[in-house]
């Protein structure tokens, strides 16, 4: 039977399954570890100020962010190390599939868990603050801030992803470093813009406001430019680092 | 059937490790690629198995390109390196986990060689030594029915059993549509079993002939001090030596004598095959 070289569902499967299984204990610990210490810290917060586990959503999110990005750093661990390289990267599936492996495990499979976890860990908190105070209102994880939040995850680990690919070792720093560096790059060249486009209405003693300036540069800061960008991230950023993380995938060599 | 083409590679763009080299291995072969440390036979394994890619020429295998690493194309290469990391599970859960992208796994060929090396699905494969790691590699790689296998020094950390073992075990288990390279600079292990020998030097192939054709044309045999010989070699018996075949008569070959004697004086051996 000829072989499929594109992109075939049951090699995805055992891919997963293979990185799952193979990393499974670590996964388990991790993911046992950082719930046990959530869990705790709202079974506390339930008992002693029901009040306050409203902000605890917050918590739980930041853990997943950080969890999520540290786990998609390491997700082509396998493959940088040279003992082990071998195995990954003569293993029958495709870059396709490489690919789609990863980034279902790390941007679609690890926020799901999460998610399931935060809610059993609120429901059990819940469940305390009912027993311990009579008023106690149910509070849930499943809200649209939180689907908000999931989406702004799964576009943002893409760059982790690329990020696992790229570097070597320490790859969650070394994309946290880049990421700042980046973002600092682009903050001061923004400003110098800024400077020498209104710099000079600075010195005259004139500040900047929707009174002094032409309607169209207006809208286009208020409106074409912030939309742009909402674009921009919504809908390009993912399938951006997606594609050149799969020709980081295609080049690597040991 | 393996083939590279006019292959050029180097690990910087101005050291050249391959210049232009050809090469052609054919199904039903034992292929020893013998040379000393560093001389290019790892990188050549790997750019056959699509793991480092030529910086110019094509290296194909079954007729793809090995560096598109085309999952039809892996399902029929199965390497073992000189180091190698296993993970922290049983050797029924890798099986299990690795098996099925192999599309011809052989699972009672599995059984038995495991049962031949002395090895269970319940070992911890983190807490097997080195050379039984090497035994689980070799036994699953032999089973995965790959029709190119590549083994890099495979009888490093084999105790002298098992390298007489690892002989039997391989003479057994290959078909002839599969190839087999072997490469090694322990070239007394594994006598008798590789045949044609390729030798590699300094990222040239300096010698590639069958074991029949060596015998026809050298003698290996020991040699008066004086006597004109290709090369020779003092041992604890006097000196031994490579010298053509003139009279027909078929000698046992030396392995070791005829790798140092190709690595000292390659022109002239050379040209004895060409007559």
């Amino acid at each position: 039977m000829e072989t499929n070289n594109i992109f075939s569902t049951h090699r995805l499967y055992l891919l997963i399954r293979r990185q799952v299984f193979s990393n499974g204990k670590s996964l388990l610990i991790a993911l046992g570890g950082v719930s046990g210490f959530l869990l705790i810290i709202s079974v506390l917060v339930a008992y002693f100020n029901p009040s306050a586990l409203i902000g605890l959503t917050a918590l739980y999110f930041t853990c997943m962010f950080i969890g999520g990005y540290i786990f998609t750093s390491n997700i082509f661990n396998e493959m940088h190390q040279i003992q082990k390289s071998y195995s990954f990267l003569t293993l029958p599936v495709s870059i396709n599939e490489r690919l789609a492996a990863a980034w279902l495990l790390t941007g679609i499979l690890f926020p799901i868990v999460s998610l399931l976890i935060m809610a059993a860990i609120v429901l059990l908190a819940n469940l305390i603050m009912n027993l311990t105070v009579d008023m106690a209102p149910f509070q849930s994880v499943f809200s649209p801030t939180s689907l908000k939040l999931i989406k702004i995850y799964v576009i943002t680990q893409s760059l982790f992803l690329l990020g696992a690919v790229y570097f070597r070792k320490n790859n969650f720093l070394k994309t946290l470093l880049a990421l700042i560096v980046v973002s600092l790059v682009l903050n001061i060249y923004t400003g110098l813009v800024g400077w020498a486009l209104f710099g000079s209405l600075n010195s005259e003693g004139m500040h900047i406001d929707g009174n002094n300036i032409s309607p169209a540069m207006n809208q286009l800061f208020t409106d074409y430019i912030p939309n742009m960008a909402r674009f921009v991230f919504n809908y390009l950023t993912l399938p951006f680092f997606l594609v050149t993380t799969w020709f980081g995938l295609k080049e690597r060599q040991v | 059937m393996v083939q590279t083409e006019k292959l050029s590679f180097g690990y910087t763009r101005t050291q050249r490790l391959f210049e232009k080299l050809d090469i052609s291995l054919l199904p039903g072969n034992i292929y020893g690629l013998l040379g000393k440390n560093g001389a290019g036979k790892t990188t050549l394994l790997r750019i056959i198995a699509g793991l480092t890619f030529p910086r110019s020429g094509s290296c194909t295998v079954f007729g793809n390109e090995s560096s598109h690493r085309l999952p039809g194309v892996l399902q029929d290469i199965y390497m073992i390196p000189e180091e190698y990391s296993l993970p922290p599970i049983r050797i029924g859960t890798y099986v299990s986990l690795n098996a099925p992208f192999y599309g011809r796994f052989d699972h009672e060929k599995l059984k038995w060689l495991l049962e031949e090396f002395q090895l269970t699905s319940n070992n911890k494969l983190h807490q097997l030594s080195y050379g039984q790691k090497k035994k689980f590699l070799l036994a699953f790689g032999l089973s995965t029915n790959a029709r190119l296998l590549l083994m890099d020094e495979p009888t490093n950390g084999l105790d002298i059993p098992s390298k007489s073992q690892f002989r039997r075990v391989i003479a057994a288990s290959l078909t002839e549509e599969q190839i087999l390279v072997i490469s090694t600079h322990q070239v007394r292990d594994l006598e008798n079993l590789i045949d044609p020998i390729i030798i590699i030097d300094e990222g040239e192939i300096i010698f590639n002939q069958s074991l029949d054709s060596i015998t026809t044309h050298l003698t290996f045999e020991p040699v008066k001090e004086g006597v004109r010989a290709l090369y020779a070699e003092e041992g604890f018996s006097g000196y031994s030596g490579i010298l053509p075949n003139t009279s027909g008569k078929t000698t046992r070959l030396d392995m070791e004598l005829l790798f140092n004697g190709v690595v000292s004086n390659a022109k002239e051996i050379n040209q004895v095959f060409e007559n």
